[in-house]
């Protein structure tokens, strides 16, 4: 029963990873681009939602604050890593430049907040700490199982507007060929923020369901959080959204359950031994991935 | 003298060191046909994307409709009837033939193109046959004839093709000419950039022979044709 618990338990964990994994499998898809600054989205809309309830707002308010800082943040990074550098060497891409300069505002952006917060973890009061039922014994917390059912409907949503909609298929043009996607009309410089703009509510959703949930933040956790996405994702296989769920869901799972038998000191090795696992016999990952640049949603 | 709807004047294009079209000017009237020829390398794909906006020119000017599209990017270019079909066809191919032929309307907002799209599949059954399989399953013809549809459902005013007959067999050559010169005939302008110079002079009005990023020669296919010097070095003839 301690089991099924802890599987419980772990899926609920999986589903913040969930939404960060589809993070960096969408710019990995869209725009081959690794986005090092996922983390500090994260983490930036977590401490904000907890400053911001700390100070008195409601705690709606506060994550609305989060919300719309990590997404402008997204937007400064589009701007000063992907878009600069594009610019100047026309592919991006080709180029590790864009990968270190968001590895620099990853490092800054933590910094900034440890500057005026410091680095102990806080604990943020959920309002919800005690919203919970149980069926025959094991325990559903009420915010979890929220965070779960948001993190698949929005990949679901995620993908239909991807496959149905004028705009999903301007972001699938760019993701396969952005020099054809200019001749249909599609102004490229315009529609790759809206990727950002993706990345930065993904990550600060995750980030503020994260606070509300575990009820506590850091400005490292970020880090926790997006490696374990990063190996979500190749787990589930580069660029593959229904790769990253299945992925994130995973190592939710098999963290947890390493806690479970053998201590929290040990997590990052089973994950990891996971990816490294997986990456040996299937290299594509479990769901196979896309060719690097060219997403398929 | 006839107005033309597009005229190039004196542009140059350069890559760095690679000064790849020099002072070219072409123009081309309401209806017409013309031609672009010349080896690999003498700056035909430029000059197309110097004229669909996609590579900046240095100096010089582009006149479409009576205005200076210079400043113009290349989606709102698109948008008023400039449309390229690019070499090597680049057919969407993570996307079904019906969503390449949705891409093609992109600049189109709002334009109910249901009629469109169901009369190019009249005209091509092979691509309705596919029309919600990935494009990659086409062969090298149907994605010829992707394309051009994909171009047409942009509403084009010029169609510009870059070495459309590039890797097709005689006969799909013969055909895809046909359809270009049908496309005239439904009342689109044509700039077509080929080396295959023998096709190419068969159905333009005029032709520009381009040779290292200038032009050495214009005129009626006839004119190109009776310089033998000319027809030698770059017309494949004898």
């Amino acid at each position: 029963m301690l089991i099924l618990q802890q599987l419980v338990n772990g899926l609920m964990l999986g589903s913040v990873y969930v939404m960060v994994a589809v993070a960096f499998t969408l710019t990995i898809g869209m725009l081959n681009f690794l986005n090092f600054t996922i983390p500090a989205l994260f983490m930036v809309a977590a401490m904000i939602t907890w400053a911001a309830t700390a100070a008195g707002f409601h705690w709606l308010v506060a994550a609305a604050f989060g919300m719309i800082v990590a997404i402008l943040a997204s937007l400064v990074i589009e701007r000063f890593t992907y878009r600069y550098m594009k610019a100047k060497y026309g592919d991006a891409t080709e180029h590790a430049l864009p990968l270190v300069s968001s590895l620099g505002f990853l490092i800054i952006f933590e910094h900034v907040v440890i500057m005026i917060w410091g680095t102990d973890p806080m604990t943020f009061n959920s309002p919800f700490a005690h919203a919970k039922f149980e069926i025959s014994g094991i325990i559903f917390g009420i915010p979890q199982l929220i965070s779960l059912a948001l993190s698949i409907i929005l990949v679901f949503g995620l993908s239909l507007l991807l496959k149905k909609t004028q705009l999903g298929r301007a972001l699938r043009s760019i993701a396969e060929k952005p020099d054809t996607a200019t001749l249909m009309g599609v102004d490229v410089g315009k529609i790759v923020p809206v990727v950002f703009v993706m990345t930065g509510f993904l990550c600060a959703l995750a980030g503020i369901l994260f606070t509300v949930n575990y009820q506590h933040v850091s400005p490292y956790i970020g880090d926790h959080v997006a490696t374990n996405a990063i190996a979500g994702m190749v787990i589930g296989g580069l660029g593959n959204i229904w790769g990253a769920i299945a992925g994130g869901l995973l190592i939710g799972m098999v963290e947890v359950l390493s806690i479970h038998f053998w201590g929290a000191d040990i997590i990052k090795v089973p994950v990891w031994s996971l990816m490294l696992i997986i990456l040996v016999f299937r290299p594509a990952g479990l769901f196979g991935h896309t060719q690097i640049g060219k997403g398929k949603f | 003298m006839t107005i033309m709807l597009l005229s190039v004047e004196k542009i140059n294009v350069r890559y760095g060191r690679n000064h790849a079209v020099k002072n070219v000017s072409l123009n081309l009237a309401d209806g017409e046909i013309i031609t672009v020829l010349g080896a690999n390398g003498a700056g035909k794909s430029s000059l197309l994307k110097a004229i669909q906006g996609t590579e900046k020119i240095e100096s010089g000017s582009i006149i479409y409709e009576d205005k200076d599209i210079n400043r113009w990017g290349a989606p709102k270019r698109v948008q008023s009837g400039l449309v390229l079909v690019p070499e090597g066809r680049q057919i969407f191919i993570s996307m079904t033939v019906e969503e390449n032929l949705l891409m093609g309307a992109y600049s189109r907002k709002n334009a109910d193109i249901t009629n469109e799209i169901e009369m190019i599949f009249e005209r091509f059954p092979n691509l309705k046959e596919r029309r919600n399989m990935l494009a990659a399953v086409l062969s090298g013809g149907e994605q010829q004839m992707l394309a051009v549809s994909r171009a047409l459902l942009a509403k084009p005013t010029i169609m510009m093709l870059d070495e459309p007959s590039l890797g097709l067999s005689p006969i799909l050559v013969k055909q895809l000419f046909e359809l270009i010169k049908d496309i005239n005939t439904e009342g689109l302008s044509i700039l077509l950039v080929e080396q295959n110079t023998h096709m190419a002079l068969q159905y333009a009005d005029r032709g520009y022979v381009l040779e290292l990023g200038n032009i050495v020669a214009s005129g009626t296919p006839a004119d190109l044709l009776a310089d033998k010097k000319l027809a030698k070095a770059y017309l494949g003839g004898d």
